[in-house]
């Protein structure tokens, strides 16, 4: 086989340097120069050229590139051309009668249409036939230019043209004719009868030569990685179509968890990259674009305790615009995330953006889009009996306008239900709704059935479009991209929308020879309007829609200002706080809004510029060595802006909110690169460098309650105000340096250190230290097992640690002073965590081994990896007993240790000469994870709480125990509940049982592609097995009796699953026999969930398995021949459907993915009244002209 | 590289160290507000709230995570905050004019609170607490009340000896006194007073020698002397609401008086019933105003018109565009104790002063805010009820209603003083909650103590006699 080079290589190995001007170099040295030079793209085969040698001198030339390698070619019997994608080609010249001229290189590759057919052969013999045919991309099905056919055992051959149409004269005796193309397998075709030949060429199996890009921006051939990582391209994440990008991650590498949040489209994404490795806080990976860290933080985000109530304000990441993106790759722990320090212990995802490529014509592209998504799934609402108690109505108005209880045995007024705060009288354990009349709570004399849907007649679709235009191209000495890229989703929650604009604009240029400069920016102005409260907060609609009585009027609601009529006839209203033009709810409760009158009487919003860019200066000082120096900067101002009018009830006086946030990343480095050859075998790449990287974050904000001015939303004109102020800073100093070793391009040895300063450690320990070491070895070629079975083969295996601080002023004890003084005296109290003047860094040490496979001439391909991580020294504020007046202390303690294995089977199982492609690939990791010990004397640590679960670790035990906690059942030894004289299970109270973990066993993703010319089926499969999550809001429709679940018994009585028990010396005691007393429905989920305070959690549990079908996709890209009437280069359009329907899913009500309520480990496993997750159909076109 | 690191990992916004005033003045306002907002449990407890018949303690329910928990952290997070005081703010100044006296401020207030949480809970942890943050104990053990309460009396006595006329003072940081160590001295007696009187019936040796004691030294002469917290209206500060007028902004539901309250004061034509209820809506509207309490502990099964009981007062705890001082240790305390005293024959008094003791008591709770009932109305009140008759028991039943209604406001005092002594009697609500339907002698410890601190609390929960429940008894509840 040939051995083909794809370029940039492995660090490009050999650069020539001005002061050796007058030697001769090789070719391929000269070749890879130019290209790191002229950042393009030069393919060329290295066979046969190694010993080639070009004067050294044309090199220093400050020269086109053009004319350089015209000049360098000269008299080497090699030529060039430029491929459609902008990168060159060099190749022997006698491969093709007449060499290219450079006049015509400039207008490449349209000149090339003209020379069809024109092509003299070398030869022709009398008894030749002509084969004419046009080879394409098997995968696209677009026409290959410059693809080599040779006559088998002849010197006979061609190249296809621009459209990859050839013609050849062949001789009467050959049998095959051969094709090869760099970067596509070689394809053998026997010749028939037929003299026209459609020939689909596949692409090599890039991975061969894929070159990945790893820590710190270096792109290295995958070959050497001594570790996993995972790719992603640009084009599989834009097919996703998410708002947050975070959320297109999800099912396509193996060992990166994607759970969305509570929040919606606008919120924030939890993503877990190889289990939690965290005991505390967030587990969450390091994001660096085109080497340059972002801020990532979610600083509004609602506690991982006692979840009550908020709104989640977006992170970092779901800022970027997809179609900039140009690849993704994931380092998954510090063994490919060394050298990014403490950022990277929980990986790092590192995004690369579009960049232009030299010596192209402007290209323009659009990419645009829409798609409405409903709700996947929705609530089990039963929808059979309404608003009431004990299967009746409330109370009776009696003909005299009076209101009793209800009584059946009363006639001539009508039935009324009650407001109430009750869950009882608010509940759904009414009558059957049969069209009664009855009065509601508001006075309206109504029919009694079932309220409109709540998904159709409150929530609305989401709608999104987004619009991206980019321009790419460059000339000799600069290359360019700039894009401009809108968004505007329009949420389900009816008034919520976010509006996103952006501009990238990314330019890198030769200043002078051997000078580059390569700059980016990229603005992003956002705006967000009324994003979804979530959890329990009072104005979190689905919260309100879970327990709505099933029979109220939505007409009603949707009035959601008090009548004096409403007023009147209402009742527990009056006095404080009920007023006509208030907010009308239909309980007296002072904590659930109405969500009409919220969309429509308050606001919350947010504006965000932020700034991401980075310059880059760097300098061939020598031959093979080359400094760099980056400066790389994201920064973002936030307003948030908010008000609740007068009226609202809770915030009968309104009130008004404005906050600035200031937040500012600042990366530093300075990178010296040494890479030297020894002869043919023994290659060298050595880096050392330095970081420094400066984090400040400055809020400025006030509060303000009891408006002055209803209607007059300002901050600082309103009673009250509490200012708020903050501001924080830190600094982290860096050295590192890295060597890796290759020899015969086979075996590679890496070896890396870091020491980190960082100033949020006392000044004692602030300094650590922490290294790498990884081997790999291609054992297919260095053994030479290659056949037709085995393509390929590699082993691998490192070690690495990484270290970690903690947040900034953690080592010493505050006072907080209050914002507010009293009668002008400050106010102050101390911290609630005690701080440990002692702290050392953390240190997570992990080691991984791996093997790639490909079998079958590279149609399979295996990658295995198991690995295994401990986290020691954590920096945990440990939840501490509350007797100490403080509720955490922050201390060096915890070891957690995540093992598993990440297996990824690819594949192409069918490559019809037809065109007809069948890709499909399976991803799969398995994660295990063990707290091994915690901090002395603690031996359960509560990493998140609400009212009846606890998410817990504890030692010997998983990350994530979820238990139940305050009440449970009193349980015989078999487990069967026992049951009281009424026929109610009985509860006791408790400290905490386990009843289940939130982590999955496995997880999982299948995609399939099937692509016929220029038509693409896609699909994505995304697979969870194991794990538990338990729904807050399933335990607000047993209170209220408004799900499936409560029907049962309904009529004649329900019989509770469990043993009869008696009271025996104050205990219940199991009698053995099973129960047989009939009970209400009404009583029996009374017991259960009397309210959320007092459910038995394991009630709500639900295995959180799935298989749920991610993404399917339909995209049919035009032909070229018929593009060649109109004004474009491409066009394809395609459909999609993301989030469309389960295979399997054990929730009832609830997608399984809502298990987390944001970012915090102390969330995960639970639901919390989450927005349902958008089942999302859309339309994509891309066109470039 | 790292030569100004110490100085970027100071924080810019939170100081190190602040002035005591800073951290007494906060600890009183929240202290003391905390007395008196927790009327949805022990508040109805003591049948003087109804409203929260909505809240799961109202119905004999426990819900730790709510209350209790809450309750729990703080409280010990206040002992945290005075104990910062003596550990660091006035370190080293516990013998100087200039740290003596304040310190010795801080201890009294400090007992206070002390006192408080151990009444609620019984064992708590308390020599553990309270430590400095280098020296800290994590797993604090739970103390006896017994020994709590010797050593508070002790402390009480230990900080009056150190109160000194020409030490520096707190100035306007107290916002109680101001600084003015005498009437600290009065509280600290009176509040010595009440612990002796709180142990009657647990140790009555050592409560006879500590009520003598109190009563021997200077002690509130009259309303003036009166422990209050200054309460803000509309001055632009959200902070220092009257705890009452605070809570009442909430859900009206919440608000409702309870049947045994306003039958109290009904029966005895009260002056104070309509500053403290509002006729039923439905009289109202009916335009004959009546007074009617909502039962409590009703359960879920039963269903009630709320328009036909009695909210409190709008025009007095609404909307907080009224306001008055928060009392928490006031001369009517003073009063009764005394009376109680006489009955016993204590500290040199004689039960034949026990009348004019209680008629004292009377007449000085209903001269304060929001009462201000007039001189005439009182003296006619007293004429009617002013008279302790019956026996010694019955004159005790006498002088223990009285002291409930007038401990109307300060939940956490009066379930205490109900607990001490059985009166009033009070009849439990009909819902049976895990009590059996009996009303909770006591708040179950934190939930996370149950966690974070097992072995401790498993200790101190295997002392209780029925356990950590409602139903258990702390040591001083005899009767």
């Amino acid at each position: 086989a040939q051995t083909l080079a794809m370029a940039p290589r492995a660090l490009a190995r050999q650069q020539t340097s001005d002061g050796q001007p007058a030697r001769a170099v090789r070719l391929t040295d000269a070749l890879n120069s130019l290209q790191q030079r002229y950042r393009v793209d030069i393919l060329f085969e290295e066979a046969g050229m190694n010993q080639v040698m070009v004067p050294g001198q044309v090199l220093s030339r400050t020269n086109t590139l053009e004319a350089g390698l015209t000049e360098l070619l000269k008299s080497t019997g090699f030529e060039f051309r430029q491929l459609k994608n902008g990168a060159y080609v060099v190749r022997r010249a006698d491969r093709r009668a007449r060499s290219v001229s450079q006049t015509d290189q400039a207008t490449l590759p349209e000149s090339t249409a003209d020379e069809t057919g024109n092509r003299p052969e070398t030869t022709r013999l009398a008894d030749d036939r002509t084969i004419t045919g046009k080879v394409t991309d098997g995968l696209s099905g677009q026409g290959l230019p410059g693809v080599n056919i040779a006559v088998k055992g002849t010197s006979r051959g061609t190249t296809t043209d621009g459209e990859g149409n050839f013609k050849l004269a062949v001789p009467a005796e050959a049998t095959t004719l051969v094709f090869s193309f760099i970067g596509y397998q070689t394809r053998e075709v026997p010749l028939t009868s037929e003299s026209v030949l459609a020939v689909a060429l596949s692409s090599s199996d890039q991975t061969l030569n894929e070159v990945v890009v790893t820590a710190l921006g270096i792109k290295r051939e995958k070959k050497a990685l001594t570790y996993a990582t995972g790719e992603i391209q640009g084009r599989d994440l834009v097919g996703a179509r998410e708002t947050n990008l975070a959320n297109a991650l999800s099912a396509k590498v193996p060992g990166v968890q994607v759970t969305s949040s509570a929040g919606g489209m606008s919120g924030s994404s939890r993503v877990v990259i190889r289990g939690n490795s965290s005991l505390s806080g967030n587990s969450q990976p390091l994001y660096v674009i085109d080497g340059v860290p972002i801020d990532n933080s979610n600083r509004r985000s609602i506690g991982s305790f006692a979840l009550q109530s908020g709104l989640d304000g977006g992170d970092g990441i779901s800022n970027l615009n997809p179609n900039d993106i140009e690849s993704i790759s994931v380092l998954k722990g510090p063994n490919g995330a060394a050298l990014y320090g403490q950022l990277g212990a929980n990986g790092v995802i590192l995004i690369t953006t579009k960049a232009g490529r030299r010596n192209r014509k402007p290209t323009v592209s659009y990419s645009g889009n829409v798609s409405v998504g409903r709700a996947l799934v929705k609530p089990d609402y039963q929808s059979e009996y309404g608003q009431g108690y004990n299967g009746a109505f409330t109370f009776y108005r009696k003909a005299d306008g009076s209101v009793v209880p209800y009584d059946a045995a009363l006639t001539g007024g009508i039935p009324k239900l009650a407001g109430g705060r009750n869950p009882t009288t608010r509940g759904s354990w009414g009558p059957k709704m049969q069209g009664q009349t009855y009065e509601d709570m508001w006075g309206d004399t109504l029919q009694y059935r079932p309220i409109d849907d709540p998904y159709t007649a409150f929530f609305r679709p989401e709608r999104q479009m987004s619009h991206t235009l980019s321009v790419d191209g460059g000339g000799e000495n600069t290359n360019y991209f700039i894009s401009v890229a809108n968004l505007s989703n329009d949420g389900f929650v009816p008034t919520n929308t976010l509006k996103r604009n952006s501009v990238t604009v990314k330019v890198a240029t030769d200043i002078v020879k051997g000078l580059n400069l390569d700059m980016k920016l990229n603005y992003i102005n956002q705006a967000v309007v009324n994003r979804p409260y979530v959890g329990d907060d009072g104005a979190n609609p689905v919260y309100r829609f879970l327990y709505v009585p099933r029979s109220l009027s939505m007409d009603g609601l949707r009035r959601y200002e008090y009548s004096a009529k409403d007023i009147r006839l209402s009742r527990d209203l009056g006095g404080n706080g009920f007023f006509v033009g208030g907010e009308k709810i239909f309980e007296s409760n002072s904590v659930t809004s109405n969500p009409f009158w919220t969309i429509n009487n308050t606001r919350n919003g947010d504006t965000r510029d932020r700034v991401i860019g980075y310059a880059k200066l760097s300098y061939e000082i020598a031959k093979g060595l080359s400094v760099q120096g980056r400066y790389g900067t994201d920064f973002y101002y936030e307003r948030q802006y908010g008000w609740r009018a007068v009226g609202t009830r809770v915030a009968q006086t309104g009130d008004v909110f404005e906050n600035n946030e200031y937040n500012k990343t600042e990366n530093a480095d300075l990178l010296l690169t040494y890479n030297h050859d020894f002869g043919e075998t023994w290659s060298m790449n050595v880096l050392a460098g330095a970081n420094h990287q400066n984090n400040r974050y400055r809020l400025v904000g006030n509060f303000g309650s009891q408006l002055s001015i209803p209607g007059l939303y300002a901050v600082g004109r309103t009673v009250l105000n509490t200012p708020s102020y903050n501001l924080v800073e830190s600094v982290i100093n860096s050295v590192y340096a890295s060597a890796s070793v290759g020899f015969k391009n086979y075996a590679f040895l890496d070896l890396s250190a870091r020491n980190d300063w960082s100033s949020t450690l006392p000044v004692q320990n602030n300094s650590y230290f922490y290294p790498s070491v990884g081997g790999s070895l291609v054992v297919s070629d260095a053994l030479g097992l290659q056949n037709n079975y085995l393509s390929y083969l590699k082993l691998r295996g490192s070690w690495a640690q990484a270290g970690r601080s903690g947040n900034p002023y953690t080592t010493t004890g505050y006072y907080n002073l209050n914002a507010n003084t009293f009668q002008g005296l400050p106010l102050a109290t101390y911290t609630n965590t005690i701080v440990d003047p002692n702290l050392k860094n953390e240190l997570k040490e992990s080691y991984e081994a791996g093997a790639e496979v490909r079998l079958f001439r590279n149609r399979m391909n295996i990658d295995f990896t198991y690995y295994h991580s401990v986290t020691s020294n954590q920096i945990l504020p440990i939840v501490i007993s509350e007797s100490t007046g403080y509720s955490t202390k922050l201390t060096n303690a915890g070891k957690i240790q995540n093992q598993g294995i990440e297996l990824l089977v690819g594949g192409t199982p069918v490559r019809s000469r037809s065109g007809l492609t069948w890709e499909a690939s399976f991803n799969l990791a398995v994660n295990r994870n063990k707290v091994l010990e915690l901090i002395d004397g603690v031996s359960e640590l509560v990493i998140g709480s609400d009212r009846n679960i606890r998410v817990t670790a504890k030692p010997g035990e998983p990350y994530g125990v979820l238990s139940q906690a305050d009440y449970a059942w009193v349980k015989d030894e078999k487990g069967n509940r026992l049951i009281d004289t009424q026929g109610l299970p009985v509860r006791q109270s408790i400290s905490t049982q386990p009843i289940g973990n939130a982590s999955p066993r496995w997880i999982g993703g299948l995609s399939n592609s099937l692509s016929y010319k220029g038509l693409v089926f896609s699909s994505l499969i995304d697979i969870r097995r194991g794990g538990q999550i338990f729904s807050q809001g399933r335990v607000q429709e047993a209170a209220y009796g408004t799900s499936k679940r409560t029907l049962e018994g309904r009529e004649g009585g329900l019989i509770a699953e469990g043993v009869k028990a008696k009271l025996e010396n104050g205990k219940w005691v199991s009698t053995g026999q099973p129960n047989d007393i009939p009970t209400t429905a009404q009583a029996y989920w009374n017991r259960v969930a009397s309210d959320k305070g007092f459910a038995i959690a394991e009630e709500f549990l639900y295995d959180a398995s799935y298989i749920a079908i991610r993404e399917l996709r339909l995209g049919y890209q035009l032909s070229a021949d018929w593009l060649k009437r109109t004004p474009f280069k491409s066009l394809a359009v395609s459909v999609y459907g993301r989030n469309l329907g389960y295979l399997e899913r054990h929730t009832d009500g609830f997608s399984p993915e809502n298990a987390s309520v944001n970012v915090n480990s102390g969330t995960m496993g639970m639901e919390q009244h989450s927005l349902p997750l958008m089942r999302t159909v859309g339309l994509d076109l891309n066109l470039s002209f | 590289c790292t030569q100004n690191f110490e100085e970027i990992n100071t924080s810019p916004v939170a100081p190190a160290s602040v002035p005591a005033e800073y951290l007494l003045t906060q600890a009183q306002l929240s202290g003391i507000t905390a007395d008196g907002d927790n009327n949805w449990q022990v508040g109805s407890w003591i049948q003087q709230w109804a409203s929260g018949s909505l809240s799961a303690p109202s119905q004999y329910l426990e819900d730790r995570d709510l209350y209790e928990t809450n309750n729990w952290r703080n409280h010990y997070d206040l002992i945290k905050n005075l104990a910062q005081i003596r550990n660091r703010a006035l370190k080293g100044q516990e013998d100087t004019p200039n740290g003596r006296t304040k310190l010795a401020i801080a201890k009294i207030y400090e007992t206070f609170i002390w006192q408080r949480m151990t009444d609620f809970w019984g064992d708590i942890p308390y020599t553990q607490a309270g430590m400095p943050d280098d020296n800290l104990a994590l797993l604090p053990k739970y103390d006896k009340q017994e020994d709590i309460y010797r050593s508070l009396i002790s402390n009480l006595d230990g900080a009056v000896a150190q109160l000194s006329r020409n030490d520096v003072s707190f100035g306007s940081a107290d916002i109680v006194y101001k600084g003015d160590i005498e009437k600290w001295r009065k509280f600290a007696n009176v509040l010595k007073l009440r612990m002796g009187m709180r142990i009657r019936f647990a140790d009555p040796a050592l409560a006879q020698k500590t009520v003598t004691e109190a009563l021997a030294g200077p002690v509130f002469v009259g309303n003036a002397d009166n422990a209050a917290m200054p309460t803000n209206t509309l001055d632009g500060n959200a902070l220092g609401y009257h705890p009452i007028i605070a809570s009442y902004n909430s859900s009206k539901e919440l608000n409702q008086m309870a049947a045994a309250f306003v039958d109290a004061l009904q029966t005895r034509n009260d002056p104070r019933l309509p500053r403290i209820a509002e006729p039923t809506e439905n009289s109202k509207k009916a335009g004959k105003p009546v007074y009617r309490g909502l039962g409590v502990a009703l359960g879920g099964s039963v269903i009630i018109n709320r328009d036909d009981y009695s909210y409190m007062n709008i025009a007095v705890f609404n909307d907080r565009k009224a306001t008055f001082p928060y009392l928490f240790l006031t001369f009517s305390d003073l009063c009764f104790y005394r009376a109680e005293a006489a009955l016993l024959g204590w500290a040199g008094l004689n039960p034949s002063q026990a009348e004019g003791f209680y008629q004292a008591g009377i007449r000085a709770a209903m001269q304060v805010q929001p009462y201000n009932i007039a001189e005439t109305a009182i003296a006619e009140y007293i004429g009617r009820q002013g008279k302790l008759t019956g026996s010694d028991e019955e004159k005790l039943e006498q002088i223990m209603t009285q002291k409930w209604i007038s401990l109307f406001m300060r939940n956490y005092e009066a379930y205490a003083e109900w607990r001490r002594t059985g009166y009033p009697r009070l009849t439990p609500g009909p819902n049976p909650g895990v009590t059996g339907g009996q009303i909770p002698r006591r708040g179950v410890y934190s939930s996370t103590e149950r966690l974070r601190n097992a072995t401790n609390y498993n200790e101190a929960a295997s002392r209780l006699n029925r356990g950590d429940t409602y139903l258990s008894r702390v040591w001083w509840d005899k009767r």
